[in-house]
């Protein structure tokens, strides 16, 4: 026990806060248990932030140790390689040092559970640490890892261990040995000889007592005793500051965090919150302040080579040295390496891999193939050999294979499609070698890099590709790659917020005033009359510490999320690769890397992305075949159809992949597509990239003829002539920095990758002081050099490659081929994908109608579960026509589409199975036949009479509702027994209210569009139709009115605001600039509009600029219509 | 069906400045009591009060009057003031009423069902899902649905259609009774939705209470025995008597010694056991009132209740927070360790109970920083100046008296409420040279400029 003694006398820790005052440097130090906030809502520094305040301190290493997580490794290697700082891997474990319960789960026993922080010395601690940490996960219900101390019986080798031996109160830490027992710990956690023992004998000369003292007047005893219980037991000491944040400034975010952990506001914390700022990193200085007693007394630091006075404390600081100088461990020389792929009767991968693809080239190109192609693969599987990369390609055919075997569509795309390996495995669709597209873009050899395939799949049948996956690798070997959730503007201000105590009303008015974006963003919004907009006054100290919290959560990672569809593997258990956990998601584990930082330690992803159109052409295919006995083949399509182009140079797209947006039917009468690549400059032209770049305008300009096609150099007119001279992708750039700056192909790749590159602004510099050079060694003029440059940096976050838009491109086609010759199809596998797409489902049935699909109610006699085809009404019993087929040459009559019961509101999952199984039986014959074998209940018998479900069952929709009612009722009650019913003599149902039934109920109607009924009124006040704007002269005042299917105010735009409407017509484009847009906002919200404005004309592209709105409303009953919006 | 009493009801819709809470409806109900003694509170924005017995002071009509008003004067804004035989037409009136003179509409006695019939369905208090049922029935207005017959919307809604039926004809069988004309004083309140808390409930017997001591101050009269009556959400009933020690007509005094009976019914924390959907207070025994004031020693106030009678007093002398106890509370900053919690009269009276299990709590914290001894606290840090050599305090200076510090040991660093009121300190312990332990710190302020504090010693 330390009690009021003179300075100097014994050996305890320094305690007067003094600045060195000149004199030799004080002993090197090195911090070896930091924390990130990769220790969820215990860490309030990025590793980022961490090693460039280490390195700001001078600190030759730093040891990162979160509980339980390696997320953040990765990012702090690249940190550390950045500042100049030696990163040590490391994590933090909480072991249970008793027996187990009876249950089985390790209990704390006597001594309780112990934090370890564990760091790598070499590649097989790491392994045997990420071992320990993904069977700590996985063995316990989330949130709650641990692991029993025996389970590191022989599993320590390359690890060294440091048992935190703080004061007591710190989180499993044993309190002071000898110290009575504190009441707020762990029963018995003033004991831990016997657990050290135990350390002992699993760390041999690798175990460490972790002193800390962070000027707490428990941290003066504690570690006085602790050095006492080291100097006795011979366990050596050494002293850290367990940083969990960067900065003292830091500190309030980690309060924030604790509140957020606990679920408490700031003022009801209380001592939860550590009770000062000296949880922040330090450098050598402070922490020789703190325990080298010489150098505090008098200002100097022992030996002029830094090794410190030779005290007790100097000796503890060296050894932090000494510890950071046994890990050598770096996780980019991790490189894990895939799954063996097993090649049928054995043999050499690259040479089954070879075979394969020449079996595909056969097929793909011809027998033999032609020279070109043959050199192009003979040049990639050249690479893909000296890569080492057969089983990767090998594993992604298998996955492919078994989804075409399985008849699930996919299709590869993304750089993939720049491969012609690819494309002859199937993984594909694009002909590279035919598109001139650049294979360096794909696969590089001076990247050593894997590439990176994007494969789409149907996405209703993507779950059985990703169990396809496990069930072929082994759980333990592939794993799902997790998404890093980052606290971002609005998120940041909701628990900003609620850990300050401001009501849930301030709280929502706040996230209003930030709108989207990050953090940064919020505070200068809220800065600039957001929090008084929001009822906060800015001088207040809460106000204040809102943005500080804001700003401090920034980057900050908050939860994990599995990513949309990225999967690794190994030929080790993945769990030793990085640590692996259970994802949210019933039967999917995901690590704990995020997608990003995947490369530095090499570890292969493969994207299976659930893509909703596939599953449309799918089902369209199918249903062709079905009801016109026409079997149709996605890679044998009739190419270049020129009734399908005219339909797309008619804007007519809804429903049609990528080119339906309202700005692409915009672009559409414009370009004007006539060929297979005209499609494919539409998909790259409408994004950010082009927009941003200034080049949609000059190229829809040349597009029509309007200016001259000029190339800035000679030298580029072979790589722009096909897009006019306009640089539209990504392979593009790197083709002209090939051209004009002597880059290898290679070169222009890592060009790209450092434009896209958000982390590094420093590489983009590095990379144009490269272009400058080689454009002046290439004899480019400097005008010419300067304006090439400008283009290139356009890409630099959103350039879009060629043949990602190329893949597009197919099913752009595909998707417009059965658009114009079989809509009813079309549409009924469309509605069928849903949710997917631009447009809701009403939008698209009245599209349908509008081109001559004849569209029939939901009815229960007829309808299925999903969207059906019918053939006359009458033949083969008006039901679905599975039996329709047609021989011959001569059309087919089309089918009719019947709305499947899926789109009435209110039925669930169960009423789906329930009335399938009944259908399965037969079909329905009469209201009581439903009511007795449905085994649906009577909310949902009610909700299907409204939708009109019975009316061919029971004529009349309240008719049929009201004895619906009564059947589903039964014969209960004394008068209803005795009840003779009289005829319903209910009101008739009127056409506007027939479709608001409908809308209501199922949120579209085949009988009719709701503006239909207003026309009369309409025409009274001068409102046009939408399809009559299209003979509206420029410059003219009109009027038009429908439903607003669509609101949009794109980043790009401005604070413009683009809003759709839709009557029985089609479409009516208005545009509202901001002034107009802020003026109308509270109309602009109604479901059901009459604007007006000026007309503005470009070719066949009308708009109108909004001046004047007016909400409209159909009898009081406005239709549940819901438009989508877009930010 | 002919009644003994027949019933005569008044809807009040009005709207609270502030915006719908949960206390709305309660603060409008008790604000209503100014008008009628009989008073329900029957959902958001909505109360009914008894509308009998004004045929002497001025008729229906000065009653709705006399209810607008008294909303208004609580600072609601009133909709409309209808009145009827039975709720449902009187709501439906105070819906009406908002398009009428004064926003007054009264319908008279027997016309209930003529007045509902071309009204639409929203004005009938029906469930969400029947009303959507019967718009999509084509069904639009309580005369289309009087015109069915009970069989047929039995048949298809049960017991709920029925009730349908019976409310679309004017006729609501809810219970809204009336009270007896010369009855005793008697003042009810229902609650809706229940209330769960005591703290609402206190606010409402308040109101209560007021009503009932001006009808005893109108007759004269003091009240000797009161039964306070809760109603519970189960329908059960929950009753005390209150007697006071003599007749009385205070309502402060009433007030006290009810919430006292409400407390011990009350959970810990001011929880109810169940939900109460209605509080009435009435006068059991009246007497003329007793002018003489209380004696503390006669032998009627020296029972359990004395105690907490007094404890009352105490607090509604001095506010909720006047009468407290020491506790410990969670916080960083030393001096705001020491709390103080209002006292809970009912846990007063159990710990003054020699037999109440629990020893007292013991306040020593001997030994936990070190120190053989005890740390003393000043009631504030005081100002106090150390002079320091080498960063160290080495005397510490109390006006002209000086103490020369022969160790020192710190600093112990605290920080904290950076959101509020930011503070942070660096805390030493001092030795002096004749022995005494002081406890002060620095204060580092805004500007970079040290304070020391003397904040406690050790004895």
């Amino acid at each position: 026990m330390v009690g009021l003694s003179r300075p100097g006398a014994g050996a305890r820790p320094p305690v007067a806060p003094a600045g060195p005052r000149g004199g030799p440097a004080p002993p090197p130090f090195v911090e070896l248990a930091a924390r990130s906030g990769f220790s969820l809502l215990d860490g309030a520094s990025t590793p980022e932030a961490l090693a460039g305040r280490a390195a700001e301190l001078g600190m030759p290493a730093l040891a990162l140790a979160d509980r339980f997580d390696l997320g953040g490794v990765v990012r702090f290697e690249r940190a550390c390689a950045a500042a100049g700082v030696r990163p040590i891997a490391g994590a933090e474990i909480l072991v249970a040092t008793g027996g187990r319960t009876s249950g089985g789960a390790p209990s704390g026993g006597t001594c309780g559970p112990l934090a370890l922080t564990l760091l790598c010395e070499d590649r097989a601690g790491y392994h045997r640490l990420c071992g320990l940490v993904t069977e700590a996960r996985l063995s316990r219900p989330r949130g709650a890892p641990l692991l029993p101390l025996e389970r590191l019986a022989d599993r320590t080798g390359g690890l060294l261990c440091l048992l935190p031996a703080g004061a007591p109160g710190d989180a499993a830490a044993p309190g002071a040995p000898g110290a009575p027992a504190d009441p707020r710990t762990t029963e018995g956690r003033a004991a831990p000889r016997e657990a050290i023992g135990r350390l002992r004998a699993l760390f041999p000369d690798r175990l460490w007592l972790a002193l800390a003292h962070h000027g707490l007047p428990e941290d003066a005893r504690a570690c006085a005793a602790w050095l006492a219980f080291s100097r006795e037991t011979d366990v050596p000491w050494v002293p850290v500051n367990a940083p969990r944040y960067a900065r003292p400034s830091d500190r309030i975010v980690h309060d924030v965090l604790t509140c957020l952990r606990h679920g408490v506001t700031l003022d009801e914390a209380g001592d939860l919150l550590r009770p000062n700022a000296e949880w922040h990193l330090k450098g050598a200085a402070a922490m020789a302040q703190r325990w080298c007693l010489r150098g505090r007394e008098e200002g100097m630091w022992g030996r002029a080579d830094g090794s410190g006075c030779g005290c007790e404390g100097c000796r503890g600081l060296a050894r932090t040295v000494e510890i950071a100088a046994r890990c050598g461990f770096r996780v980019s020389e991790l490189a894990p390496r895939l799954p063996v792929f097993p090649v049928p009767g054995g043999g050499d991968r690259d040479g089954f891999l070879r075979g394969l693809v020449e079996q595909g080239a056969r097929e793909r190109y011809g027998d033999p193939p032609g020279e070109r192609e043959a050199r192009q693969i003979a040049h990639e599987l050249g690479v893909i050999r000296r890569l080492g990369l057969a089983d990767y390609f090998l594993v992604l055919w298998d996955i492919v294979r078994f989804a075409r075997r399985e008849g699930i569509l996919v299709q590869g795309r993304g750089s993939a499609a720049n491969s012609a390996v690819c494309y002859c495995l199937g993984i594909t669709a694009v002909d590279p070698v035919g598109l001139d597209l650049l294979f360096e873009r794909f696969l590089s050899e001076s990247r050593h890099e894997p590439p990176d395939i994007d494969v789409d799949i149907a996405h209703r049948d993507r779950e059985r590709v990703l169990q396809y996956v496990y069930d072929r690798w082994g759980r333990d070997r592939a794993a799902m790659v997790c998404e890093s959730i980052t606290w971002r503007g609005r998120l940041a201000v909701r628990d900003a917020a609620r850990v300050l105590g401001l009501p849930q009303e301030t709280s929502d008015r706040l996230s209003v005033e930030v709108e989207r974006g990050g953090s940064a963003d919020a505070v200068r919004r809220l800065a600039e009359g957001g929090l008084e907009a929001a009822g906060l006054d800015p001088r207040t100290p809460r106000a204040r510490a809102l943005l500080r919290i804001v700003r401090g959560l920034e980057d900050l990672p908050r939860h994990r999320s599995i990513h949309v569809g990225g999967f690794v593997m190994s030929d080790r258990p993945i769990g030793e690769v990085v640590p692996v956990e259970r994802a949210s998601m019933p039967g999917r584990t995901i690590v704990q890397w995020d997608k990003d930082d995947l490369d530095l330690p090499g570890l292969v992803k493969f994207d299976l992305l659930g893509l909703g159109m596939l599953t449309m052409l799918a089902d369209g295919l199918r249903l062709v075949r079905e009801s016109r006995g026409t079997a149709l083949d996605l890679a044998a399509l009739p190419p270049d159809d020129p009734e399908v182009y005219d339909m797309i140079c008619a804007a007519d797209t809804v429903g049609v992949f990528q080119i339906e947006s309202r700005a692409q039917m915009n672009t559409l009468p414009r370009v004007r597509p006539r060929t297979f690549y005209d499609l494919v400059i539409e998909v790259a032209l409408i994004r950010p990239g082009p927009i941003q770049g200034d080049m949609v305008h000059p190229y829809l300009r040349r597009r029509r003829g309007e200016e001259p096609v000029t190339y800035l150099d000679p030298r580029l007119e072979p790589l722009l002539e096909r897009t006019l001279g306009v640089p539209l992708f990504q392979e593009q750039g790197m083709k002209v920095a090939i051209a004009l700056a002597g880059f290898t192909p290679a070169q222009a790749d890592n060009m790209r990758r450092a434009m896209g590159f958000k982390r590094s602004h420093r590489k983009m510099r590095e990379v144009e002081r490269d272009l400058v050079a080689g454009f002046a060694a290439n004899g480019v003029a400097p005008e010419v050099a300067e304006k090439v440059l400008q283009y290139l940096t356009a890409f630099a976050n959103y350039g879009f490659p060629e043949s990602h838009a190329a893949s597009f491109a197919l099913l752009v086609y595909a998707s417009a081929y059965l658009k114009r010759w079989y809509a009813p199809e079309f549409t009924c596998a469309l509605l069928n994908a849903q949710p997917m797409g631009f447009y809701s489902p009403a939008t698209i049935l009245h599209d349908a109608r509008r081109h001559g699909v004849e569209v029939r109610p939901v009815d229960l006699a007829v309808s299925e579960w999903d969207c059906t085809l019918e053939g006359e009404k009458g033949e083969e019993g008006g039901g679905p026509c599975a039996s329709m087929r047609h021989a011959g040459t001569r059309p087919p009559p089309a089918p009719a589409l019947r709305v499947g019961l899926r789109f009435v509101r209110g039925l669930g999952p169960r009423a789906r199975d329930r009335l399938r199984a009944a259908r399965e039986a037969g079909p329905f014959r009469s209201v009581e036949d439903v009511v007795r074998r449905s085994g649906l209940g009577p909310p949902e018998l009610r909700i299907l009479a409204e939708a009109g479900a019975f009316e061919s069952l029971w004529p009349g929709r309240r008719e049929a509702l009201w004895e619906v009612l009564r059947q589903a009722r039964g014969d209960a009650g004394p008068l209803a027994r005795r009840a003779a019913e009289r005829p319903a003599a209910l009101p008739s149902m009127s056409p506007l209210e027939r479709v608001l039934a409908d809308y209501r109920s199922t949120g579209l109607s085949p009988h009719g569009h709701p503006v239909t009924f207003l026309r009369p009124e309409l025409d009274r006040r001068g409102a046009l139709p939408a399809a009559a704007l299209a003979a509206a002269r420029a410059g003219a005042r009109v009027r038009a009115a429908g439903l607003v299917i669509c609101r949009q105010r794109p980043g790009t735009a401005k604070g413009v605001m683009f809003l759709t409407l839709e009557d029985e017509t089609g479409f009516a484009n208005f545009v509202a600039m901001p002034d107009v847009g802020e003026r109308l906002r509270p109309v602009l919200r109604a479901p059901l509009l009459l604007l007006e404005g000026i007309v503005e004309r470009e070719g066949a592209v009308v708009n109108v600029l909004l001046r004047d709105a007016e909400r409209l409303d159909l009898a009081g009953a406005a239709p549940a219509v819901r438009s989508r919006d877009f930010r | 069906m002919s009644r003994p009493f027949p019933s005569r009801v008044a809807s009040v819709r009005a709207a609270p400045p502030d915006g719908a809470g949960p206390e709305a409806a309660m603060r409008l109900a008790a604000a209503l009591l100014a008008a009628s003694p009989r008073v329900s509170a029957a959902g958001s924005g909505l109360c009914r009060a008894d509308a009998r017995g004004w045929e002497r002071r001025g008729g229906e009509e000065a009653l709705a009057r006399a209810l607008r008003d008294a909303a208004r004067a609580a600072d609601f804004q009133v909709r409309g003031v209808g009145i009827a035989d039975v709720p449902v037409v009187s709501d439906a009136a105070s819906l009406v009423a908002v398009r009428r003179p004064g926003r007054i509409a009264i319908v008279p006695p027997g016309t209930g069902r003529r007045f509902l019939a071309p009204l639409p369905l929203a004005a009938l208090p029906l469930p969400a899902e029947l009303h959507e049922t019967l718009r999509a029935l084509g069904l639009r207005t309580a005369g289309d649905l009087a015109a069915r017959t009970r069989a047929e919307l039995e048949a298809r809604f049960g017991p709920e259609g029925l009730r349908a039926h019976r409310l679309a004809r004017g006729e609501d069988g809810r219970p809204f009774r009336a009270l007896h004309p010369g009855a005793s004083p008697r003042a009810e309140l229902d609650l809706a939705p229940p209330v769960e808390s005591l703290e609402p409930l206190l606010f409402v017997l308040r109101r209560l209470l007021a009503r009932l001591c001006a009808d005893l101050e109108e007759a004269g009269r003091g009240a000797a025995r009161i039964a306070l009556e809760m109603v519970l959400a189960d329908g059960t009933r929950r009753a005390a008597a209150i007697v006071p020690a003599r007749p009385t007509r205070r309502a402060g005094l009433l007030h006290d010694l009810c919430r006292a009976a409400l407390e011990r019914a009350a959970e810990e924390g001011g929880g109810l056991a169940a939900p109460v959907a209605g509080l009435a207070v009435r006068v059991e025994r009246s007497a003329a009132p007793d002018a003489r004031q209380g004696d503390l020693f006669r032998a009627e106030w020296r029972d359990p209740m004395a105690a907490a009678g007094a404890l009352s007093r105490l607090r509604a002398r001095l506010g909720e927070e006047g009468v407290v106890w020491p506790a410990p509370r969670p916080h960083v900053r030393p001096e705001s360790r020491n709390g103080w919690r209002p006292v809970d009269p009912c846990a007063a009276a159990r710990a003054e109970d020699p037999g109440a299990s629990g020893g007292s709590a013991d306040s020593s914290v001997r030994g936990e920083d070190g120190i053989p001894g005890t740390l003393r606290l000043l009631p504030a840090p005081s100002p106090v100046c150390v002079r320091t050599g080498a960063g160290r305090p080495v005397e510490l200076r109390d006006g002209a008296e000086r103490r020369r510090i022969v160790a020192a040991e710190g600093p112990e660093r605290l920080s904290g409420d950076w959101w509020k009121d930011p503070w942070r300190r660096e805390y030493f312990r001092l030795c002096t040279a004749e022995g005494e332990l002081f406890w002060v710190f620095r204060e580092v302020r805004r500007d970079g400029t040290l304070r020391w504090w003397l904040h406690g010693w050790w004895d």
